[in-house]
């Protein structure tokens, strides 16, 4: 189970989310003076999007440190781009760390993150998580995305399209389960998402 | 500004009054309309929200009509419900949604509204108001009294399992054996046959029961799993996959450390059943490359879990070990499974032991073997730190890899300097032993190198690996470290800083060597990181042997530290930073063995003789000669005879003057250095004075010739009258020799130093009285 998924920009300059969803609770250490039984509604909310945007800054800074790599390899570069021309598909950058020992949701955990173009996807999970199929996972999340949403090229569209985005984590991601799909599985899922997504 | 950028600053610039009448405006159509007729209006509410956290006080009247749409699938195409559960998703936690007592007992909401509905009920968490009836409902539902049907069931379990697992619902035992019961159930008795196909609008096909196949495409009647492939899947398969994936939070969450109940029991061994047969499943070739990768995924879950299960029960052990051992046999050498490598080393940490296996040889394989060639992988970097830092107790006391094979993680770290960091710094003192630490010492020094070593052989390979037509000059050549690289002369150096395995030897002659090769890459970002990172660790480790160090081990670091601050890779602020490092170091040292200053005098003479050494070497000259003022005295080693004194004089004299009197002293070294310096060396040579009152006219002459020599050089620097006030004051103390030695040295240790001057028993306060009534009397 994750307890977060975003949707950010990665390009240097200020971080903007284009999408959340927290699926962990509220509650945090409770050594805290103010246990969060007692924060108001609007407080939460306040929380947890300082939550997502502590990690979506992370996530800025450790693939602008792997760009910044890439674009200083240019045997590497060619390489990349063959493999890419071959393939067929955008291989996007992938990545993952920790954060530092409870933050920002006070229990100890990982993201992993993938980018490409302007549009960077992440998923916080907690550390016992197995961490392979969160890659995996979210590596199916970000190719729904590019398949329906055009977020490289149009990032905007995610934030006129909510629904969309709402539908293909229903599909693929539900209440935030990780889930073990193997192709047909998957292919029956993305037929029902297109089913929905067409508006039937 | 970008189109992202500037719709969300167009959304956040919306006044609270423009707001209002948007609520308002909203709230009166959606009065005569259906949520369906105004789509444009809901997304523009979205984005009003999402831009900015300062908003979220939307009139509950407004948020009705969106939850009633939610729930009722009549009132809207499913995308529009879709859309209005984000809404209200990126308004929650928020009260006004939820499901009341009285929702839920009047008859169970249909399976296409409950799936809507849960995910935003349990968004909410623990604000919902009735969060004891939701729990009692859920249950119902799940145990089947409440007749919902499998297609929803997942979405009930779902939403249970997020509640639970994040405290918001606190199960009883009995409501715990209760799902689990359930669980158990949907886990063994799925179906093996594929469902026609749900999507074709032709439901009267007569089509005939197919099995399921593995992932190889071998029919299969065996019990249903992940891995079980259908052209379809029916609704209890898919509640199937769910409880897989659910399954091991669930264990470890209700475990009970009273031994398990019955049902529990039940449900631990249906699931190691379930696990040993996608252990099998994991055996057979996948056709398709997405269920390759899926089997991996599969079988890191499997193990993990069986861990689970056998730290539960340990009597599982012997039951399961065969399997893994199979596993291990067959993945050891496949680079694709690295991770799972480790997944398997974890388990034999954990169990082992009840079956008598050594695991030295697994774990020196995975090491030297698998981590040492893929260290620049980023996952299985970061798998194999944690791994080393969660089992960091039991691998330092009863193996020796990480200090063993320190050079190989510290490889893991040089490349991944940034993401890493924090968890070496909780690592590093692990590797450090009294056998390992110099060489671990050399190793942190070099780890700039190491990058830049790492990168060449990078680069080395893919020019190997592609053929590169069309591409500029520029990267047509080959760098200088590619050619040292692949030149035989060089290749050495090359496999002793990319070792896998300490114990070889603490570093290499022709160091610098290295560093000259690698220059042009001490530009590349990966290496800089490294150089700013490196310090940090450094610092580490020298608290580490602060604390920990045995003498003989200082007596081995301090000649090194001398040597290393001179043999760095040249970055500057690297440098900068690893010399104060260094230098902070040596006096420590020192403070803790000071007769290491005899013992190590001529290579300590030899660093100071020529001002040449200081430029970028000003901290460990000053804090040299400030421990060689403060602690050459036969109070802290017996041995420190007058000869030893004069010897350090000298060299400290001669020091001296080359700098303040010499042309050459002055340009060479900057201002404020110079100045800080010379007042050290100044208080130096009067401390050596009085301690051998040989030298006693010569620091006279010496001192009084710098306080002539300074007006005279005209130079404008502050520092010069600080050290034109300092010179007087040591010229007269050198006048007094009885009372010298004991005003210019700390205190030896005795047990409170602070109230010296007022303890009437102590002959310090008599003097400082004397001295103040001889000086009253003067005035007088």
């Amino acid at each position: 189970m994750v307890r977060a998924f975003i949707i950010q920009t990665v390009t240097p300059g200020p971080c903007r989310i284009l999408f959340a969803n927290i699926y962990g609770s509220d509650n945090i250490l409770t050594d805290q003076p103010n246990p969060t039984g007692s924060l108001t509604e609007t407080e939460a909310r306040r929380r947890r999007k300082e939550q997502v945007a502590a990690v979506a800054r992370q996530v800025q800074s450790e693939c602008s440190f792997q760009r910044h790599c890439a674009s200083s390899d240019p045997v590497g570069e060619e390489v990349r781009r063959q493999v890419a021309l071959e393939g067929g598909t955008i291989m996007p950058q992938t990545g993952i760390f920790q954060m530092a020992r409870g933050e920002p949701f006070g229990t100890p955990v990982f993201t992993v993150w993938q980018s490409a173009a302007n549009c960077g996807v992440s998923l916080v999970c907690e550390n016992h998580e197995n961490r392979q199929h969160a890659a995996a996972v979210l590596g199916q999340l970000f190719k729904l995305l590019r398949l329906h949403l055009r977020v490289l090229n149009q990032p905007e569209e995610l934030l006129q399209k909510p629904g969309r985005m709402e539908a293909i984590l229903h599909h693929f991601l539900p209440q935030g389960q990780l889930l073990f799909m193997n192709s047909r599985a998957v292919r029956h899922k993305e037929k029902e998402l297109e089913l929905v997504l067409s508006g039937k | 500004m970008d189109n992202v950028g500037s719709m969300i600053e167009r959304a956040r610039a919306i006044s609270q009054k423009e707001l209002q009448d948007f609520y308002t405006g909203l709230q009166d159509a959606l009065k005569s309309q259906s949520v369906a007729d105004v789509v444009p209006s809901l997304r523009q509410l979205w984005l009003t929200l999402a831009s900015t956290r300062y908003r979220g006080d939307v009139p509950p009247e407004l948020l009705q009509p969106l939850w009633q749409a939610v729930k009722e699938p009549h009132l809207g195409p499913v995308m529009v419900r879709m859309l209005c559960a984000a809404i209200l998703q990126e308004l929650s936690p928020c009260q006004s949604v939820c499901l009341k007592g009285g929702e839920l007992s009047t008859g169970p909401l249909s399976s296409s509204s409950l799936a809507l509905t849960l995910p935003v009920v349990a968004g909410v968490g623990r604000y919902h108001p009735d969060l004891q009836v939701l729990q009692e409902q859920l249950l119902t539902w799940l145990t089947g009294a409440g007749q919902v049907d499998t297609a929803a069931m997942v979405h009930v379990l779902g939403c249970l399992w997020r509640m639970d697992k994040y405290d918001i619902i606190t199960l009883t035992q009995e409501q715990v054996d209760g799902v689990s019961k359930q669980l158990c159930t949907w886990l063994t008795t799925t179906s093996t046959t594929q469902p026609p196909n749900p999507f074709s609008k032709n439901i009267f096909s007569s089509r005939q029961l197919v099995a399921v196949t593995e992932v190889d495409e071998t029919p299969s009647h065996d019990l249903f799993t992940v891995l079980s492939v259908g052209q379809y899947y029916s609704p209890d398969q898919f509640l199937n996959m769910h409880v897989f994936a659910m399954m091991r939070g669930w264990l470890q969450k209700h475990r009970s450390h009273n031994g398990n109940s019955a049902t529990m029991q039940l449900l631990v061994d249906k699931m190691c059943e379930y696990c040993l047969r996608v252990l099998d499943q994991c055996e057979r070739k996948a056709v398709v490359p997405h269920d390759s990768e899926l089997q991996q995924v599969c079988l890191t879950e499997t193990i993990l879990l069986l861990d689970t299960m056998c730290q539960q029960n340990s009597s599982l052990v012997p039951r399961v070990f065969p399997s893994i051992k199979r596993v291990y046999n067959r993945i050891q050498n496949n680079p694709a499974s690295s991770i799972n490598i480790i997944n398997i080393l974890q388990f034999l940490l954990h169990h082992s032991d009840a079956v008598m296996y050594d695991m030295g040889p697994a774990l020196q394989h995975f090491f030297l073997k698998v981590l040492d060639k893929q260290c620049v992988d980023l996952s299985l970097a970061f798998e194999a730190t944690i791994f080393c830092l969660e089992n960091m107790e039991n691998l330092s006391t009863n193996t020796s890899v990480l200090r063993k094979f320190f050079p190989c993680l510290l490889k893991v770290f040089a490349w991944q300097p940034k993401t890493l960091l924090a968890e070496f710094v909780d690592l590093l003192p692990t590797m450090v032993s009294e056998e390992t630490a110099i060489e671990v010492f050399h190793c942190l020094l070099d780890l700039p190198v190491m990058t830049a070593a790492m990168e060449t052989v990078m680069r080395v390979e893919q020019r190997a690996s592609v053929t590169l037509t069309d591409v500029s000059s520029e990267v047509m050549t080959e760098s200088v470290p590619e050619l040292a690289y692949t030149d035989p002369l060089h290749r050495p150096l090359f496999n002793f800083i990319l070792r896998a395995e300490g114990g070889h030897g603490d570093t290499i002659d022709r160091l610098k060597v290295l560093h000259d090769i690698l220059h042009d890459y001490s530009s590349l970002p990966r290496v800089v990181v490294c150089s700013q990172a490196a310090p940090v660790l450094l610092r580490v480790y020298l608290q580490t042997v602060e604390q920990d160090g045995s003498m003989d081990l200082l007596a081995r670091l301090f000649p090194v530290l001398l040597e290393r601050s001179s043999l760095l890779f040249p970055i500057t602020e690297f440098q900068t930073e690893v010399k104060r490092v260094l230098s902070e170091a040596l006096v420590w040292v020192i403070q803790t063995a000071p007769g290491l200053l005899i013992d190590n005098r001529q290579e300590v003479q030899e660093l100071m003789s020529s001002p040449r050494n200081f430029t970028g070497r000003e901290d460990v000259f000053l804090h040299l000669a400030w421990a060689i003022g403060e602690y050459m005295s036969v109070t802290y080693d017996r041995r420190c005879t007058p000869d030893i004194i004069s010897q350090y004089y000298e060299v400290v004299e001669c020091l001296l003057y080359e700098l303040s009197v010499s042309q050459l002293g002055r340009t060479e070294t900057p201002m404020q250095h110079r100045a800080r310096l010379t007042a050290v060396l100044m208080t130096a040579l009067a401390k050596l004075a009085t301690r051998c009152q040989d030298l006693m006219p010569r620091v006279l002459l010496c001192l009084t010739k710098i306080t002539q020599q300074l007006p005279a050089s005209g130079s404008q620097d502050a520092g010069d009258a600080v050290l034109l006030a300092r010179a007087p004051i040591l010229i007269n103390l050198c006048r007094m020799p009885n009372v010298a030695p004991l005003l210019s040295s700390l205190p030896a240790e005795t047990d409170d130093n602070s109230k010296l001057h007022q303890d009437q028993n102590n002959s310090s306060c008599l003097l400082l009285q004397l001295t103040e009534a001889v000086m009253k009397q003067g005035q007088q």
